[in-house]
């Protein structure tokens, strides 16, 4: 099995988050104000809350992963979590590659067709996958290097424009919408999904992993400051805030900074794509028993693919699919009940064999 | 007839009888007009020495095996007790052995060596008397630098290891001679400090190296693709050099250096990117003059892949993205020309390679006659011709002018730019980077004998990068620790697929 350092795992983490917060439709769920800030706070604690049956797996099962554990109960179950867990991540790439599409047509190319960004993006998707989850991972450093000077250069471009004033505290004024906010903040953690799958190619400790959370929040309530700071109250009107922001940004070469951000937004989707597209890979290699994955690979980015059509294609299909992400179902499901299942199944195994 | 005699597998040995071993050495070399066989007589016994012309140094020749042959007052029962006496108490060269058989002699003569037969003895004597002539030791022509040495590596094998030795003078060094290729039995040597480099990958090296099924080796570009892990990629994982110091401090990190008879070019592994961009002056002066130098490197190489790409997509499809005012010029001058601004860039980029490689081949007078032509009718003309627009010229002579700054990329860079101006041409911004992300998947996937090619900056090794990377730390900092290649691996299992 290929084996990359928990460093690695948690730098692949962050970009995948980061990426999630493009495809984030701010005008539907965020409001300015520090609201956002303590939404970010609490999604994170109950990440961390659902990390906890993943953990305990690579904690009792020695590093491996949910579908090792439960293959060593029943291959029967395994093969059902599996196809599971399968469909969360295969919800996810859906959801991930329509909407860079989306933001890509909207931003950089707005003559790109469906179909054409669609195969663009699942094929360079399949191709890190393909690859490996060490090419991914170690992929993910460049792009978190991208990630931080792009930011650097907004935080430095930005600076006369920003105003304290816009950061009065309007605390939680608005629980349904907090609620709201924070559910959909939740379902970004796709993350969640991966550390099930892949603790069991970590060496060492897989839970060093986690300090990325810290991490990502940092980041991401350093973004929302500088949304807010630079935005304001227009924060509600736009749909992509850091974009918006990038392009009133002006650094002597460029007259604004919205293609790079766009670049670096595009370039971290591709890299979480590849990631949950290695998970089914692994979990379909385990599962099957065969180390050569490479046709159901193919296979499964086709599926993806079609997938992506159907619901890119339809309005109605495209907003109905959005809320039901929004909801955080299927992160949750596949990223802690399905672990949780794991956890009960093996530990029964055990218990059998002690007996 | 000749093949059985120089497989080494069915070796034919020689015969005590001289007239039916001259026949067989006649047969072998097709009567080859410069295989030279000077008979002599010593104590009534007959000698005969085999060489070939201008393989040997006649004053050498002379002097260590005529002059003495001609003077000597010996006297012995057979020819074999002759021959043992020339090698023990006569004959004092430095290289001198007994051989067996005739595919052992034919290698010896055509290595420079001075074969002597006699009458009576089933074996011979083989003399080192090497002088063929050979290009003096010169500044190498690539890797040229101010404050280092000015010696380059020449064609000759042997002077090649010698030049390392004088670099490296340890006893660790561990230098392994052996002849490749059937036909062209052409001489190599694996060089590493046995205390630094990885005994496995050694082993490994030296197993490719013999199951090379090559007839023949002319170069060590032969080599490089049966050594490399991964021949499809535009990478190359064989790290090549014209320095002895540069081979010798590669040594020194624990790579495997092989240098290849008949080349001044010689092969380091593992290969990595970064090493791409360090030249011997960023140890020569001051580490902030090294950080600024390879800074510029890594700009000029991006540049070099991307920036035609770049503005392409940027003129057809991001055109806010550029500044107001350089927009306007730029727009002002397509105005007048013919072609599309990508089909511009990519006529552009063709003559530019086009001309590079007739500079590269023709003759250095003519060569001058086509930089002017380059310079002057290409730069010039077409932009007042209205053909192309001079920002497009500008980019491409800048372009060609980065890929300069870091050479041994150059081949990768060329091929990378005209895929960047396909992508961004076609879809832009989204072209070059879905270019981009798989170009970096595919090279975070690569690795050398465990080392991942990327290393140290994927996977990230922060020590690696501010050590000897990006930055060069002082000379007092670096003295402190040591990093080999053997380090920069994972546990090995971390590969891709």
């Amino acid at each position: 099995m290929n084996k990359i350092n928990s460093l690695q795992l948690a730098v692949t983490f962050i970009i995948t988050r980061l990426s999630a917060e493009m495809l984030l439709i701010p005008g539907e769920l965020i409001k300015y104000g520090p609201n956002r800030f303590y939404a970010i706070l609490f999604a994170k604690v109950i990440v961390l809350l659902l990390y906890l049956p993943a953990v305990f797996i690579t904690l009792r099962f020695k590093g491996d992963n949910f579908i090792t554990a439960t293959m060593r109960r029943s291959p029967l179950l395994a093969g059902f979590l599996g196809l599971l867990f399968t469909m969360g991540i295969t919800c996810i790439i859906a959801d991930t590659v329509i909407n860079l599409q989306l933001y890509i047509t909207d931003t950089l190319l707005h003559s790109l067709l469906l179909i054409t960004g669609v195969i663009m993006i699942i094929f360079a998707g399949f191709y890190g996958a393909y690859k490996g989850v060490s090419a991914v991972s170690r992929t993910s450093v460049f792009a978190l290097c991208f990630f931080i000077l792009l930011i650097v250069l907004i935080i430095i471009t930005m600076m006369p424009d920003m105003d304290m004033v816009y950061l009065y505290p309007s605390f939680i004024e608005d629980g349904e919408y907090f609620i709201q906010s924070m559910t959909a903040e939740v379902s970004c953690n796709s993350e969640l999904l991966m550390f099930a799958v892949l603790c069991a190619n970590v060496r060492q400790k897989p839970n060093k992993t986690l300090y990325y959370l810290l991490a990502v929040f940092v980041l991401l309530e350093v973004i929302n400051l500088i949304y807010n700071l630079v935005l304001g109250p227009f924060l509600d009107a736009l749909e992509y805030p850091l974009y918006v922001i990038s392009s009133l940004s002006d650094i002597v070469i460029f007259q604004r900074l919205d293609g790079i951000d766009a670049i670096v937004w595009l370039f971290a989707s591709i890299i979480k794509i590849s990631m949950l597209l290695v998970c089914v890979k692994q979990i379909y290699s385990t599962v099957t028993k065969k180390s050569g994955s490479t046709m159901f690979l193919a296979v499964f980015s086709l599926f993806c693919f079609g997938l992506c059509m159907i619901i890119g294609n339809d309005r109605i299909i495209y907003n109905s699919f959005q809320k039901f992400m929004n909801t955080a179902l299927p992160i949750v499901f596949s990223g802690a009940v399905i672990p949780l299942i794991a956890l009960i199944a093996g530990k029964k195994r055990k218990e059998k064999k002690d007996e | 007839m000749s093949d059985e005699f120089l497989n080494p597998e069915q070796a034919v040995n020689i015969t005590s009888d001289i007239e039916q071993n001259c026949t067989i050495i006649r047969a072998l070399m097709k009567n080859s007009t410069d295989l030279l066989m000077k008979y002599a007589v010593v104590d009534k016994k007959r000698l005969v020495i085999v060489t070939i012309e201008g393989m040997v140094n006649k004053t050498i020749l002379a002097d260590l095996i005529y002059r003495p042959l001609t003077f000597c007052d010996i006297s012995c029962d057979s020819g074999k007790e002759l021959l043992s006496k020339l090698e023990n108490e006569l004959l004092a060269a430095e290289e001198q052995h007994q051989i067996y058989t005739f595919s052992e002699l034919s290698r010896s003569i055509m290595a420079g060596f001075a074969v002597v037969l006699c009458e009576g003895a089933d074996f011979a004597l083989s003399i080192g008397a090497q002088g063929f002539a050979h290009r003096m030791i010169s500044e190498p022509s690539t890797h040229i630098n101010l404050r280092a040495s000015r010696e380059g590596f020449i064609e000759v094998i042997r002077v090649n290891i010698a030049m390392v030795r004088r670099r490296m003078k340890s006893p660790t060094l561990v230098t392994n001679l052996m002849p490749i290729a059937s036909r062209s039995n052409t001489d190599v040597c694996v060089c590493y400090l046995d205390d630094k480099a990885d005994k496995r990958t050694v082993g490994l090296i030296l197993d490719r190296l013999k199951a090379i099924p090559l007839n023949t080796v002319m170069s060590g570009a032969y080599l490089q693709s049966f050594l490399e892990e991964d021949n499809s990629s535009l990478f190359s994982q064989v790290f090549v050099t014209e320095r002895p110091d540069v081979f010798a401090s590669k040594l020194y990190e624990g790579r495997i250096g092989i240098i290849v008879d008949g080349t001044p070019f010689a092969l380091v592994i593992p290969g990595l990117f970064a090493e791409s961009f360090q030249t011997m002056d960023d140890y020569t002066h001051k580490p902030f003059f090294s950080l600024f130098m390879r800074t510029l490197r890594y700009t000029a190489f991006i540049l070099s892949a991307l920036l035609p790409g770049l503005y392409v997509a940027l003129c057809n499809f991001n055109p806010e993205i550029i500044r107001s005012s350089l927009l306007l010029n730029i727009y002002s001058s397509t105005q007048t020309t013919a072609f599309p601004i990508f089909g511009e860039c990519i006529v552009m980029y063709i003559l530019y390679e086009i001309m590079r490689e007739a500079g590269l081949r023709l003759p250095r007078t003519v060569g001058h006659a086509v930089s002017i032509v380059g310079g002057l009718v290409i730069g010039e003309i077409t932009v007042s011709a209205g053909l192309m627009s001079a920002p497009v010229v500008l980019i491409i002579a800048a372009t060609g002018l980065c890929s300069f700054a870091v050479p041994d990329l150059y081949d990768s860079c060329m091929f990378l730019r005209l895929v960047f101006i396909l992508a961004g041409g076609i879809f832009g911004l989204f072209g070059i980077t879905v270019a981009g992300v798989i170009l970096l998947f595919r090279l975070c996937s690569k690795s050398a004998y465990g080392v991942p090619y990327m290393s140290p900056f994927a996977p990230i090794k922060p020590k690696g990068i501010i050590r000897d990377t990006l930055v060069r730390m002082g000379w007092r900092f670096l003295s402190k620790s040591d990093i080999t290649a053997t380090e920069l691996k994972g546990n090995g299992k971390e590969d891709n697929k």
